[in-house]
């Protein structure tokens, strides 16, 4: 029963960081967001008669916001000193250690392939040291494809930087979306079929080959991460490009242990639940196949809702 | 114990529910609530936005690049850069005697820059007819989805044109009711309430 509960738990945070993300800036033209749930109306704001004290975790998230606006002043800020006054060596630390610090609180997010990681790793299990690979790589795609992004429209692209960002970036997400969604279900035909042949108790180890989670990394990652283009096309702005390349390595380190974090916590935890159960074979063998088809039928959805949902851009 | 344990994934994509995004936009908004002989007239709204908001919309419309904007480039950001936003009522969600009052449009848009920062201004019209006993509004300026983060305005910030005839009150609170987005934003709402003396 308690594995049970755990294993609802587990589901329940990988479909919980499903929702679209698909983040467009609503000042630009074609801003229309794709995630307007019809059940669930704006928020409408009401003049509250009694004084009511903010409890303590909202306090928390108002300091962690607060905390975002100030990073966010500060990189444009240091990149504009280093640009003006030169980058002394304290100050290129000082740079890389914002965007170390942006990247990590940014990949908090939605989005940056933290459900995509955690639903492999729910399904195939692995390693720690293959978590934290595959957050890696998916948050270094995910800033190369910003790069890439932002270099194609700043060079070859006439009119509107913003505007050709959000429109090339709309095309690859909507590809990311497919390629996310066949991969899932590759993997869950192939779950499928493991679970009618039966899985032994001792064959849990993470024999996943690394081309198999790198190129789920791969498919997810290659969004270009609007961050990322942010501070590029700011940096090209100011004529001082390669603080931008730097700034975005450090974020991508940042935002690599941030994903990376999520899918070590799910290996862990499958790991536990599956241990809780391997003196009952049976029980190991309905949850080992349990977890392994639920986890691909969410990579599967993720990769579907997520397509359709970009179709309406 | 494997339970406490299998909760901790649950903190780390809990924040990342729903379809709150990521703010990529820092605005510093000033409210100045505007009146006339018959009542409310509306609101006057100054945003100013951060450097790299600004440098990215300067780079697509500052066609002379000299940090100046002539009106045919205020007119394009007007139109690539700031209209598409009348679908969230341009972020200024209002509440007029309890009743969510829907924004249509906006007058008076100027664009400027203001010490390397890109500024929006314009004006909100909302009519609302002053009487002899107290009528409320209320203001709040945020994006539900969060890609733009608007700093909350203090009550002292909050300037009034007009209306001397009028009494006049003024709160500027957070009202927790109106939560949103998955990193639990409490928005600041300016409450006025206001009536014949």
């Amino acid at each position: 029963m308690r594995s049970f509960l755990v294993l609802a738990c587990l589901l329940g945070a990988v479909l919980l960081s499903a929702l679209p993300s698909l983040a467009q800036n609503p000042f630009l033209g074609n801003g229309s967001r794709p995630a307007d749930e019809p059940d669930e109306p704006r928020q409408e704001v009401r003049a509250s008669g009694e004084r009511h004290e903010p409890n303590m975790i909202r306090r928390l998230m108002a300091r962690a916001m607060s905390a975002q606006r100030d990073l966010h002043e500060r990189l444009s800020r240091t990149i504009r000193e280093c640009r003006q006054e030169g980058a002394s060596a304290g100050r290129a630390l000082v740079l890389l250690a914002l965007s170390f610090g942006y990247g990590l609180l940014h990949a908090l997010g939605p989005g940056h392939g933290k459900s995509v990681a955690s639903a492999y790793f729910v399904s195939r299990g692995g390693t720690a040291r293959q978590g934290l690979l595959m957050g890696f790589a998916t948050a270094l795609t995910h800033a190369l494809s910003a790069l890439v992004v932002v270099m194609g429209v700043y060079l070859v692209l006439r009119g509107s930087l913003a505007a050709g960002f959000e429109s090339a970036a709309n095309h690859v997400t909507q590809i990311s979306f497919a390629c996310v969604g066949v991969i899932g279900l590759v993997m869950l035909v192939h779950s499928l079929r493991e679970a009618m042949r039966g899985q032994k108790p001792e064959s849990t180890a993470g024999n996943n080959p690394a081309r198999h989670y790198l190129t789920v990394a791969l498919a997810s990652g290659i969004i270009p991460c609007p961050g990322a283009a942010v501070i590029l096309f700011f940096t090209l702005a100011l004529g001082v490009p390669v603080l931008g390349v730097a700034a975005v390595g450090a974020m991508s380190l940042g935002m690599g242990i941030t994903v990376g974090s999520v899918a070590v916590l799910t290996v862990l935890c499958r790991g536990a639940v599956l241990r809780a159960s391997s003196s009952r074979p049976r029980a190991w063998r309905i949850l080992h196949a349990g977890l392994s088809v639920a986890g691909s039928l969410a990579v599967f959805l993720l990769g579907l809702v997520l397509f359709l949902s970009s179709l309406g851009l | 114990m494997v339970l406490g344990f299998s909760v901790l994934p649950l903190l780390v994509p809990a924040f990342a529910t729903r379809a709150g995004a990521h703010p990529h936009v820092f605005v510093e908004p000033t409210l100045t609530l505007v009146f006339d002989d018959t009542g409310l007239a509306g609101f006057r709204q100054v945003w100013v936005f951060d450097e790299m908001f600004t440098i990215m919309i300067l780079e697509d419309h500052d066609q002379g690049h000299d940090g100046a904007l002539g009106p045919d480039e205020v007119a394009a950001i007007r139109q690539g850069a700031f209209d598409n936003i009348r679908q969230w009522d341009y972020f200024t969600n209002v509440t007029v005697e309890g009743r969510p009052f829907a924004v249509e449009s906006v007058t008076d848009f100027n664009a400027r820059v203001q010490g390397g920062h890109l500024v929006y201004e314009f004006f909100v019209p909302c009519r609302v007819a002053v009487a002899g006993r107290a009528k409320v509004v209320t203001l709040a300026v945020f994006d539900p989805d969060y890609y733009v983060d608007f700093l909350p305005p203090l009550r002292e910030e909050v300037a009034r044109e007009g209306g001397d005839g009028f009494r006049v009150a003024l709160d500027v609170r957070l009202d927790p009711d109106a939560v949103f987005s998955p990193w639990l934003i409490t928005p600041t709402v300016a409450r006025i309430e206001f009536s014949r003396p």
